[in-house]
């Protein structure tokens, strides 16, 4: 199954995974919660996935390896955006992923909720707390222009809340922010590999 | 959060200010200011807890390779060490550029 950073994993069994250091306890207890884990942008070896686990705090991510016969339910970004879900969550926070969803119709963008409004959603377990982002991905195309991005943040600024946007290419990973504030010039790309400073201008706009 | 300091001796002028980076999940934002002190200063205030080592590792063999006499300023929002590192590269790299 092929898979991207950002997809929610469903698990059947937290032995699945595997790790190289040691499991600090909230690691099994999240799993037990919501049996999810999101996929990493790093490396792994064939026929595995990286994959993080969060818990409650920020401070709580653990990485690890899911065997890529082991999912048993995979969940996109863009998935969740299609399924509107948040219409039926209580927490203040969904009305603006609504808001969000709307502007992105509007400019007919392809696009998913991440972080831990994604998590929520996905796992149908209370995630969001009153201190969390709007995190949303965006895949890019060609329409994504430096000025249709800067029209785009300034609708973001207006949000009561902070809303980070990546935009997802075949290569990495931007964010929206640093693209609509830098015309020409470098902006740090995050890749399989790390990150790195990459020329704007030698960006592929595709996904 | 959770904010430190550290200091390191420097001997180099930067020509101009610098500020990099983006104030959002698993990134950080840097502000570079030059200094007229033969030291760089850098503060860093993070909302996730608990890397203080880490932090004072990636920050002391940054700026063992990069002899900058400045005042960094790190709001950083859960970003890896790489993405420290390439941040701060790219503040430099603005800082000093002709």
């Amino acid at each position: 199954m092929e898979v991207n950073p950002h997809d929610l994993l469903e698990i059947a069994c937290k032995s699945d995974l595997i790790s190289y250091s040691p499991q600090p306890d909230w690691v099994g207890l999240s799993l037990d919660r919501a049996p999810f884990v999101v996929v990493r942008r790093a490396r792994s070896a064939e026929g595995f996935i990286s994959v993080g686990v969060r818990g409650e705090k920020r401070n709580e991510r653990f990485a690890a390896f899911l065997p890529g016969d082991r999912i048993v339910k995979r969940v996109t970004p863009e998935q969740l955006a299609y399924e509107q879900k948040w219409k039926e969550r209580p927490e203040k926070l969904f009305t603006y992923v609504d808001e969000v969803s709307c502007m992105m119709e509007k400019f007919s963008l392809n696009w998913g909720p991440t972080g831990s409004v994604g998590f929520e959603l996905a796992s149908d377990k209370e995630t969001v707390t009153e201190t969390s982002d709007v995190d949303v991905i965006i895949r890019a195309d060609s329409r994504l222009t430096n000025e249709l991005s800067r029209q785009l943040m300034v609708e973001l600024r207006k949000f009561p809340v902070a809303v980070d946007v990546q935009v997802e290419l075949l290569e990495g990973a931007f964010s929206l922010s640093e693209y609509a504030s830098v015309k020409d010039g470098e902006i740090l790309l995050r890749t399989m590999d790390g990150p790195i400073l990459k020329q704007i201008g030698a960006l592929k706009m595709e996904s | 959060m959770e904010s430190f300091l550290f200091t390191h001796p420097a001997t180099k002028s930067i020509d101009r200010p610098a500020h990099v980076g983006v104030v959002g999940s698993g990134d950080l934002e840097i502000i570079l200011e030059p200094n007229d002190q033969a030291t760089v200063e850098v503060s860093i205030r993070t909302h996730v807890t608990g890397h203080k080592a880490t932090w004072e590792a990636v920050i002391k063999r940054f700026f063992e390779q990069h002899d900058i006499a400045a005042n960094v300023k790190i709001n950083d929002f859960g970003a890896t060490p790489g993405m420290v590192a390439m941040r701060l590269a790219q503040a430099v790299e603005v800082s000093s550029y002709d």
